[in-house]
């Protein structure tokens, strides 16, 4: 691979975290006075013992200009932090990150002019302030971007927000927030986009229009796509490569199709069942599947919904249904799949967790 | 040798439109945020300034009256008791929003950080992605500060020549005054600026940040704000000494109320400029050095 095609690389990269190993008794809004709670609050952060914590531990990636990745992983397996190191938001604490040649921490100033990063719901209303009107936002934010007001408010009329314009941003729905959120990342133009579960908490009308907005500006315009998030058949929709992470380590790269096919899971069976009063991940384990998910819906009424990952379930079906029957639990649906990315990936993270 | 030369300067000369052109884009945005700050509180303003001056005259007519009640014509107020108050509120205006002013930007800049998962995001990453330095929402945050102040400060001035017999001394120095504030506000400011990096280095946004809680506790009374220093005890004329806001006030006073000029305000400019020096670089010391245990901390505390 040629090193002027590599739109994102990282090395090694490790990222830390030190947090408190345990909570601690909070004194109540008595303390608020005299400092009271700023002294008790240091007092017992400094003898509570710290544990570090890995959310990245030795990451390395390779992505081309004009390619779509998406980063997969479940909760907290440091899809944000690469993502947000990659943006110069974290310093990484050793190893190497690269955007369009450039070195993420030596040459930050340069990096931000290359990237446009677009963060789920949860962290879109930074820079938007409540009690302003949603207008009032845009053009603020229009101006610290230098964006022209025009286009902005033209963008914003194109995401559906013209009605809202002049309400309150805290006044919006939630939906309604994420898109204003959304709005920045949408105009600015980059050749790398960083995408932190940027549908989260939007409607699918919405969702689909962005979906497809970023799927023509990575194909008209060659755009490259680093998009994580934890869904795996939003993945297998948008990506030409995926990447899983797990506890801050790659666990698996490459086509959706690759990922399937190297996690040897050709089908799935799915069943819901109830009175099932019996360890059913130990019984289900003995037909040898790929992996196991179990879910518990009513634990008490013994139900319970699993996905059995498995290369081919013609003669273990009807054992399985029959061996269930038989240990007294009674089959709501059943339903044979053919495996998609979210069997892979289940496999790969170890099925249950995430 | 003059071709060298000639290329020196054409280099100085990029050197210095890039410098303007930074200044400039920074400029626009220090006007960005002060947008931002009449948008936000022109409501707010516009409740707030009547209210303002409501409780500006209602104080003031509290202390009218003490004076009244229990004679306010003691020597150490110089013979003019509202004079005496009302010049060490309004020069106190400044002073405080100096210990004060630091804290609340930094907890404005990381405001969405704290106390939040990986995935929230704060003004300070915003602004990164941006490509605007932090430090230009400081001085934008800082400067609006001391501008509202000014109003305040004003308000002070107005309603207390014409409603409460505020004698301003005709030989008064602006400048001297004006001077005075300035070396009161870069020394308090020190002050303000330690306290600010208590707010990463100590996690005092967890509960009241005690270094200028305590001072603003202090400050009305030994300082010199409301009460005449001379008949404190003498370990609170001494605790008074070491605060900036003791020689700051009493400066004013002189150049305000009594026309002082220069040579009798020396001593007291000249410890200030001492607290200045020594409190400014360490505030500001402090506060780099806090903003980057912030960055190293990232977004987990």
């Amino acid at each position: 691979m040629n090193a002027n095609d590599i739109a994102v690389l990282t090395d090694n990269l490790v990222r830390t975290y030190k947090v408190l190993s345990t909570g601690f008794y909070d004194p109540g809004i008595y303390f608020e006075t005299a400092g009271g709670r700023f002294l008790y609050e240091v007092f017992m952060r400094s003898i509570t013992k710290k544990v570090v914590i890995f959310a990245l531990n030795g990451v390395n990636i390779n992505v081309r200009r004009g390619e779509f990745v998406c980063i997969l992983g479940p909760n907290g397996s440091g899809k944000t932090t690469l993502i947000k190191i990659l943006a110069t938001l974290i310093p990484p604490m050793s190893g190497k990150a690269e955007v369009m040649g450039y070195d993420v921490v030596k040459d930050k100033d340069e990096v931000v002019k290359l990237v446009t990063y677009i963060p789920s719901i949860l962290g879109a209303s930074a820079w938007a302030r409540p009690r302003l009107t949603v207008r009032r936002n845009i053009v603020l934010a229009c101006r610290l971007f230098g964006i022209p007001k025009d286009e902005g408010l033209e963008a914003a009329k194109k995401l559906g927000l013209d009605e809202y314009l002049d309400r309150p941003f805290g006044s919006l729905s939630t939906g309604l927030q994420a898109r204003v959120g959304l709005l920045i990342g949408v105009l600015r133009r980059t050749p790398v986009y960083l995408l932190d579960e940027p549908l989260m908490g939007i409607s699918p009308e919405a969702a689909r229009l962005l979906r497809s907005y970023f799927l023509k500006i990575n194909r008209e315009f060659g755009i490259t796509f680093l998009y994580a998030t934890h869904r795996p058949l939003e993945a297998q929709e948008l990506a030409t490569r995926v990447i899983i992470l797990h506890r801050g380590k790659v666990v698996a790269d490459g086509s959706p199709d690759d990922l399937i096919r190297k996690a040897n899971v050709e089908e799935a069976i799915e069943l819901e069942m109830y009175k099932a009063y019996f360890n059913i991940e130990e019984v289900l384990r003995r037909y040898e599947p790929n992996y196991v998910h179990v879910e518990h819906l009513e634990p008490e009424a013994g139900a319970f919904k699993v996905i059995v990952g498995i290369r081919c379930c013609d003669d273990v079906l009807p054992r399985l249904i029959e061996e269930l029957v038989s240990r007294g639990a009674k089959i709501r649906r059943l339903r044979v799949r053919r495996a998609s990315l979210e069997d892979a990936y289940l496999y790969y993270v170890g099925g249950g967790s995430g | 040798m003059r071709m060298l030369t000639c290329t020196m300067w054409v280099g100085e000369v990029v050197k210095a439109e890039a410098l303007v052109e930074r200044i400039k884009i920074n400029l626009r945005h220090v006007m960005t945020f002060y947008y931002e700050e009449v948008s936000s509180v022109a409501v707010w303003w516009l409740w707030n300034i009547p209210f303002q001056v409501v409780q500006i005259i209602v104080s003031l007519l509290l202390f009218k009256y003490f004076a009244e009640a229990f004679g306010a014509s003691s020597p150490y107020f110089s013979g003019n008791f509202m004079s005496f108050i009302i010049s060490g509120l309004m020069v106190n205006v400044y002073l405080d929003s100096s210990l004060t002013v630091y804290y609340e930007s930094i907890a404005a800049l990381y405001l969405g950080r704290v106390g939040v998962g990986g995935v929230h995001l704060s003004r300070r990453d915003y602004l990164r992605l941006a490509g605007v330095s932090p430090l230009t929402f400081l001085f934008a945050r800082v400067t609006w500060r001391y501008l509202t102040e000014t109003l305040i400060a004003v308000a002070y001035l107005v309603v207390g020549v014409l409603l409460f017999g505020l004698k301003v001394s005709l030989q008064a120095d602006p400048w001297l005054l004006a001077l005075t504030i300035l070396l009161g506000i870069a020394a308090c400011s020190g002050i303000g600026l330690i306290s600010a990096s208590m707010y990463w280095l100590a996690g005092a946004y967890r509960g009241v940040e005690p270094i200028s809680w305590f001072i603003r506790l202090l400050v009305p009374l030994i300082a010199g704000v409301y009460v005449p220093r001379e008949v404190l005890p003498e370990w609170l004329i001494a605790l008074g000494d070491l605060l900036p806001q003791t020689y700051v006030i009493d400066a004013a006073r002189r150049i305000l109320l009594g026309g002082a000029a220069i040579a009798r305000v020396t001593r007291n400019l000249r410890i200030l400029a001492h607290q200045a020096a020594v409190l400014l670089p360490l505030g500001l010391a402090l506060l780099k050095y806090s903003l980057n245990v912030a960055a190293r901390r990232a977004t987990i505390y």
